[in-house]
């Protein structure tokens, strides 16, 4: 019954570090497109958790 | 702090606060023992994925009824967080299905038909990029998005028409209360986790546009 954790840590943990990454990501095209367009930090503004 | 921003905070918040509940404090489940923990993630992540292509659905008729690009751009934004969340489905479905069933995989129809919706809708986001025009590839993108979409309807219904080893689907209704309740928590903190991205990425993808518009030679 206790390996179960290890499927149950992997599933949170995995979802986690997805929205994580998904939210890095988006958050570093932000700032490239707000240095390309001259507007250099408002995609770090855009803001949020992440 | 503006709307979005607090948007994202409370989906944050929801779904610390679902782990906390699903992970600590419910009690394991009679039958399925603690492993049964997984499915207020799985279900709720599998729930944003369908949520995620319906978005798609009604954004490409919204843009070739209308021809605005705005349309367009929330549909891909919402076609790459609906790949996220199908990917994440399948791998939290494994994870669950390897101590319950003893298996990883398996050819179920419900398995299957998610399975496929990877490649439809990577494809989507590839064609996307095959055309430069905007209005072009927003063109092909809906009709892509609205062919795409008889997909879902078939991974919902496939646990009723062909009665396989996935179970019917878990819903806070089908569940008790307390279970139930945690579920519904999850189902409401991935659909705000959801609506934050979708918008947030929305709002790039705007950006994005109005530069590819406004030409490289003007930056």
């Amino acid at each position: 019954m206790n390996d179960h954790w290890l499927f149950i840590g992997a599933g949170y943990g995995i979802t986690w570090v997805a929205l994580c990454w998904y939210l890095l990501r988006l958050r570093r095209r932000e700032r490239a497109v707000a240095a390309a367009s001259g507007r250099g930090g408002e995609g770090a503004r855009a803001g949020g958790p992440g | 702090m503006n709307r979005l921003t607090m948007l994202g905070w409370l989906a944050i918040a929801l779904i610390a606060v679902g782990s906390v509940l699903g992970l600590v404090v419910l009690p394991a489940d009679a039958l399925q023992g603690e492993v049964q923990r997984l499915l207020y993630v799985h279900v709720p992540v599998a729930w944003v994925m369908m949520l995620a292509f319906f978005v798609v659905f009604l954004m490409s008729i919204l843009y070739l009824v209308q021809r605005r690009l705005k349309w367009d751009l929330l549909a891909v934004s919402a076609a790459e967080l609906g790949v996220v969340a199908a990917v994440l489905t399948l791998i939290l479905g494994t994870l669950w299905g390897r101590p319950t069933w003893g298996i990883w995989w398996a050819w179920d129809p419900r398995i299957t038909t998610t399975a496929l919706l990877v490649p439809i809708y990577t494809g989507y986001l590839v064609v996307r990029s095959m055309a430069e025009d905007p209005d072009r590839r927003a063109r092909w993108a809906a009709v892509i998005g609205l062919i795409a979409f008889v997909q879902v309807p078939i991974v919902y219904l496939s646990v009723f028409w062909w009665r396989s080893l996935h179970q019917p689907p878990s819903s806070p209704q089908s569940m008790w209360s307390a279970y139930g309740l945690v579920m519904l928590l999850g189902f409401v903190a991935y659909t705000l986790a959801f609506a934050y991205l979708w918008l947030r990425r929305y709002r790039l993808a705007a950006t994005e546009l109005e530069l590819e518009l406004s030409g490289p030679e003007e930056g």
